[in-house]
């Protein structure tokens, strides 16, 4: 067991340290390096930053889990980022065009420069902090499992969260979204390097007889994996839930605060679209997890939390070295995407939840950011104490919450006649369905559609309707969202 | 050229939701695994697939005409 611990504390060791040291040498850390890189980013680190935040412990561990648990439902997985690269084609470029000719370093930035009110831009980056709270959970959640398989028993649920938390904090403060980019990229290699390796040999170690033999036994033991609603026919994961997650999900993809604002630190919109047409190939990766999490259901059954289900069986059937390599992989894909997301809360909350009228200095500033980070870890690791939720479902509610910002973030780069009232009745109505839970146990008992996704068509029509009804914003608050030139009206044909 | 006209080829990117979503509760009535894996499994593949294939079309158009146009 040693030897894991070990191997596991190096690769974490030295991926964090290296890194850090390579970002932070002959720089100094101010805001806006903190928070956008500088907006110097070329494609190919974009490339890995933006894989850091897709590939997340949600992919490693809950993915697996969900093949564990339910089979068929966790499909749905597959088309969450391919399809938000889809929608991404169409929205990324018109964002990082608001950013960049209007000096917009975040979500919340981007909705005052929109609408002309802080208030407003408060009210969204509100939304925003509430919906990485669960995501960070998610983050967490991973960390403990790791820690307490690695440990096996010795340490208990508490002491591994709080570790976890301290682990987060740590390598937040250290450096900003730089040191993150190149942490991402010693994280992918070694992400992928596990996967593969597990992926070929977990079927013969595991004496299924190779991967083909784990579809073989796994129709014969469990026939109901392959279609919805899969394993657990009563938690009502139906064609119809299938569809609604992965519309939800696509709503909310780039509707998160970090998202928004790793877009903004691309160097060109050209630079965006062709990431698009690149990084949903990173996805077929997924066949890989959902084969590891049907060989951990041959192999390891009754595990009582299906979370573990990937770390168990490596856990397993493989050697010490290798299950120190995994762990540290595991923490790894844990920590670089959790300190995007941790400084984009910092940041959303310094600029533009505290005082954002006051006139003060940039290390104030930083300082609350700071200090919010801290509280973000502390609130999060509180619930994960409490939760015994699987990563998915987590993940599922956190999209419930930021796809009620989706339709005021897209309608306003799309639809002259949004006004604020409008985003801001829709949201708040849209939030008030999912997080009201009587609302959530009567939508179940006539719909399997997520909640969700009824939320968000609420949202649009309450939208629509009282934007209609209220003044639209000044023309130069539309131009930022609907440039001048980007109105598709025919030119004239005398010039 | 006037602008609707231009963008008519981002209709392309709809391909993608018809396969991924709409598609999602006809295939799921058909119980097969050709080669062991499951229809469902092989079809959400195939969609990453298309979704690629069909950003990659419309970035070589949008490519393209910004050439043209300058």
């Amino acid at each position: 067991m040693t030897v894991a611990i070990g191997v596991a504390l190096f690769i974490v060791a030295a991926t964090t340290g290296g890194t850090t040291y390579l970002a932070r040498r002959g720089r100094r850390v101010t805001m806006s390096e903190w928070a956008v890189g500088g907006r110097s980013f070329g494609s190919i680190l974009l490339w890995f930053l933006s894989a850091g935040e897709i590939y997340t412990t949600f992919a490693f561990l809950g993915a697996a889990g969900w093949a564990y648990a339910y089979g068929a439902p966790g499909f749905y997985i597959l088309a969450n980022a391919p399809l938000g690269y889809v929608l991404g084609y169409w929205l990324l470029p018109k964002i990082w065009r608001a950013g960049h000719d209007h000096n917009v370093m975040s979500q919340a930035d981007y909705v005052r420069a929109r609408f002309g009110r802080r208030w407003l831009a408060g009210l969204v980056a509100l939304i925003g902090v509430l919906a990485l709270i669960p995501y960070i959970q998610v983050q967490l959640t991973g960390l403990a499992t790791i820690l307490t398989v690695m440990f096996h028993g010795s340490v208990g649920k508490p002491v591994a969260v709080l570790i976890g938390a301290a682990l987060l904090l740590v390598f937040t403060f250290t450096a900003g979204l730089r040191s993150s980019a190149f942490a991402s990229m010693v994280k992918d290699v070694f992400v992928v390097g596990v996967v593969i390796a597990v992926f070929a040999t977990v079927g013969t170690l595991a004496g299924l007889g190779g991967i083909g033999g784990i579809f073989r036994h796994l129709a014969a033991a469990h026939p109901s994996y392959t279609n919805l609603p899969g394993m657990q026919p009563d938690a009502h994961y139906t064609p119809w839930w299938f569809c609604s997650s992965i519309l939800m999900t696509n709503i909310g993809y780039w509707m998160w605060p970090h998202s928004f604002q790793a877009n903004l630190s691309a160097s060109s919109d050209r630079a965006i679209r062709r990431n698009a047409v690149l990084q949903p190939i990173y996805t077929l990766s997924y066949f890989f997890i959902f084969v590891i999490g049907f060989a951990a259901l041959l192999a390891v059954p009754h595990l009582t939390d299906s979370n573990t289900a990937l770390v168990s069986v490596i856990y397993r059937y493989f050697p010490q070295w290798f299950v120190g390599i995994a762990a540290g992989t595991g923490i790894l894909v844990a920590l670089v995407p959790s300190t995007v997301m941790l400084l984009t809360l910092g940041t959303t909350v310094a600029r533009n939840i505290y005082r954002p009228a006051a006139d003060l200095p940039d290390r104030h500033r930083l300082l609350v950011g700071r200090l919010t980070t801290v509280v973000g870890v502390a609130v999060a690791a509180y619930l994960t104490l409490g939760s015994s939720s699987t990563i998915v479902s987590l993940l599922l509610v956190a999209y419930s919450g930021i796809a009620q910002i989706g339709p005021g973030i897209i309608l306003s780069l799309a639809w002259r006649r949004t006004t604020s009232y409008g985003v801001a009745a829709g949201s708040v109505v849209g939030i008030a369905l999912v997080g009201v839970p009587q609302v959530s146990t009567w939508w179940a008992s006539i719909s399997s559609i997520e909640v969700g996704l009824f939320a968000v068509a609420v949202n649009t029509v309450v939208l629509v309707l009282v934007s209609l009804c209220t003044r639209a914003p000044q023309e130069h608050h539309i131009a930022v969202g609907i440039p001048r030139d980007d109105l598709t009206r025919p030119v004239p044909a005398t010039t | 050229m006037s602008g609707p006209r231009r963008r008519r080829h981002r209709l392309v990117l709809v391909i993608p939701y018809l396969w991924t979503v709409a598609a999602v509760p006809a295939i799921n009535l058909v119980h097969a695994s050709p080669l062991g894996v499951p229809l469902l499994l092989w079809w959400a593949m195939a969609g990453v697939l298309v979704c690629t294939g069909s950003i990659a079309v419309v970035w070589r158009i949008d490519n393209a005409r910004a050439e043209a146009g300058r």
